[in-house]
């Protein structure tokens, strides 16, 4: 495979769980003059670390990995390198595209395949065709159907908050606040777009800036002339809009 | 189809019991108490009769020909009509040769003329008699075909069951092929030994486990093989994540179990808790006896925090499938997730498991 003389060397992140599939890329990527490999990660938690420290072009990214999946990582990084799944399941490759991977690579694969998908990538980051980092926030993760739970980076420390655990969620400009116990997180996302993955875990939209849990709902109460609000059971009171009352009957 | 009465020896001999009993029957009916008769009169009716049994055996062609209630009943009336009159009448016809043939001795004279004034009666009989031949092939012919559904349907659930096992037996996940196949791929290059001993630990491990049948049972101590053979074989990508510790105890190890009853709880044990363990852990396999009863045990570390979304079930599903029809609900599986390990428990009736 013939490499481009004038391209510069691409930093190169492995996440893999699997140590012999990590060596496997290492052998594959061994002798390339073009890439240098800048970390080995094993899973999840390590992989948000570790792109975010190096910066990465490239990801070479397994999916089924302890702690975090392939498209949980994704969704929490604050650099986006360019992604290439690497992972023996082929029914997330339509996901893997809908976030713009250059490549699926579906194991066992051979060196040549992979030199392709590094020559792709390759193309893009010399093209500039840098990619959003606003696209990975559609990873979610490798599963379908409602959101069993949530993800919330704070600085180095990842939440992994259940689904079932969370009172309300309030919009706050560009965040999300997430109200779960005594535990409060902020998380740049629109309220919407956790509505439509929460709304199968049983959470209805009761006024434009609220998101109920309705396991959490103790009463509702007239407020004012037309309008309510709802008693949660550790007391708190959040306002229902008219819609929202509508969804809420709707429900109980 | 072959006539059900002349199939079966023991049928004819009853059948043509009864026609003798006719035949005496219509003797009684020419001379009555006459008993100095009764020799001459049986020595006349009785050929005849007998004749007539075997004609009335013919009914059976025209009671196919005609099933009921498939045919108008019509039809079905006037063909044993038309056949049984003119049964009767050929079957007279040659008693009256028989008869004439007594008709010189002047001792059989008397008897004769009995016979012959009462023809129109012996006709009125034999198309009664031709009748009921009917209407019992008819019976035989319903017996016939529902005994022919009922096995029909005992062999159709047996293949069912058959099919069902088969498929329940089958399904080791495609992905821990490709994976391993992705290791050894990996191993080609860094440890060339490994990556043979690694093939070939795989290919004994498929090839145990393919050509083990739906519904055969192993002893444990086979079982317990596979198991270490599948496990060696995962921990080749788990690498020192992956630990397991079979503690089976001696009594139970010659006992049967269904092949492979193992396998899926361990892939389970492995997708559903080692996997997601960045430190791996020990997956725990045990068995001991329990009365008439064996117990056997699958334990693994797990992550509470793991997300519960991922296809749970199947395996498990799967197994209490296998248990069921096999043992026929003598057998149970239960789950216990206790948040940072998970403990499957099977219950096997033994004596009837042996063999």
């Amino acid at each position: 495979m013939s490499e481009r003389a004038t391209g510069r060397k691409l930093g190169i992140v492995i996440v893999d769980d699997e140590p012999p599939a990590r060596d496997l890329l290492d052998q594959y990527l061994a002798g390339l003059k073009g890439y240098v490999v800048l970390a080995k990660c094993a899973n999840g938690f390590e992989a948000v670390r570790d792109v975010d420290k190096m910066k990465p072009d490239l990801l070479l990214l397994d999916i089924q990995m302890p702690k975090l999946d392939g498209f949980e990582v994704l969704q929490l990084l604050g650099h986006r390198p360019e992604v290439i799944f690497t992972t023996a399941h082929d029914e997330y490759a339509l996901k893997a595209f809908e976030i713009h991977a250059v490549d699926y690579l579906l194991k066992p694969f051979t060196k040549q395949r992979l030199l392709e998908a590094l020559e792709v990538a390759r193309g893009r980051i010399e093209r500039g065709e840098r990619q959003p980092l606003e696209d990975l926030g559609r990873a979610h993760d490798a599963r379908s159907g409602a959101a069993d739970r949530l993800l919330v980076r704070e600085g180095a420390k990842i939440h992994v908050v259940a689904s079932g655990s969370i009172d309300y969620v309030e919009a706050q400009d560009d965040y999300v606040f997430i109200r779960a116990g005594k535990l409060g997180l902020r998380k740049k996302q629109t309220l919407s777009e956790l509505e439509k993955r929460l709304q199968p875990a049983g959470f209805v939209r009761i006024h434009r800036c609220y998101l109920l849990n309705v396991s959490r709902l103790a009463r509702i109460e007239p407020y004012a002339k037309d309008s309510r609000v709802v008693i949660l059971r550790d007391g708190t009171r959040l306002p229902v809009s008219r819609a929202g009352y509508e969804r809420l009957k709707r429900l109980l | 189809m072959l006539h059900p009465i002349l199939r079966h020896r023991h049928r004819l001999r009853l059948y043509l019991i009864v026609w003798l009993f006719f035949g005496t029957l219509m003797t009684f009916t020419v001379v009555g108490q006459e008993f100095a008769l009764w020799g001459r009169a049986l020595l006349l009716i009785l050929p005849p009769t007998l004749l007539y049994s075997f004609v009335c055996l013919a009914s059976w062609y025209p009671c196919q020909a005609n099933p009921v209630p498939e045919t108008p009943a019509s039809r079905v009336l006037v063909a044993h009509l038309v056949a049984a009159g003119l049964s009767s009448g050929l079957v007279l016809l040659a008693g009256q040769v028989w008869v004439s043939v007594f008709d010189r001795h002047e001792e059989f004279a008397r008897l004769a003329g009995l016979f012959r004034s009462r023809a129109l009666f012996f006709f009125a009989a034999g198309v009664l008699v031709y009748l009921l031949a009917a209407a019992l092939h008819y019976l035989l012919l319903a017996f016939e075909v529902s005994r022919r559904a009922e096995s029909r349907a005992l062999e159709l659930r047996a293949v069912a069951r058959e099919a069902e096992l088969a498929a329940l037996r089958t399904q080791i996940d495609p992905h821990f092929i490709f994976n391993c196949l992705n290791s050894i791929s990996s191993l080609c290059g860094t440890d060339p030994p490994a990556a043979r001993q690694a093939a070939i630990r795989l290919g004994d491990f498929l090839r145990s486990s393919l050509k083990l049948a739906a519904n055969k049972t192993i002893p444990l101590a086979e079982e317990q093989r596979l198991a270490a053979a599948y496990l060696d074989v995962e921990r080749v990508r788990f690498g020192d994540r992956l630990n397991y510790d079979d503690r089976l105890s001696a009594s139970c190890l010659e006992h049967s179990v269904p092949a492979l009853v193992l396998q899926p709880l361990l892939e389970n044990a492995l997708k559903h808790g080692i996997a997601h363990l960045v430190e791996g852990g020990t997956v725990r396999i045990g068995a001991e006896m329990d009365g008439g009863s064996m117990r056997l045990e699958v334990t693994n570390p797990c992550d509470p925090d793991r997300p519960r979304a991922t296809g749970t079930g199947i395996g498990l599903a799967n197994v209490r499938n296998r248990l069921r029809l096999l043992y026929d609900g003598r057998a149970s599986i239960t789950t216990r997730d206790l948040g940072n390990s998970f403990h499957v428990e099977i219950i096997l009736p033994v004596s009837e498991a042996r063999g």
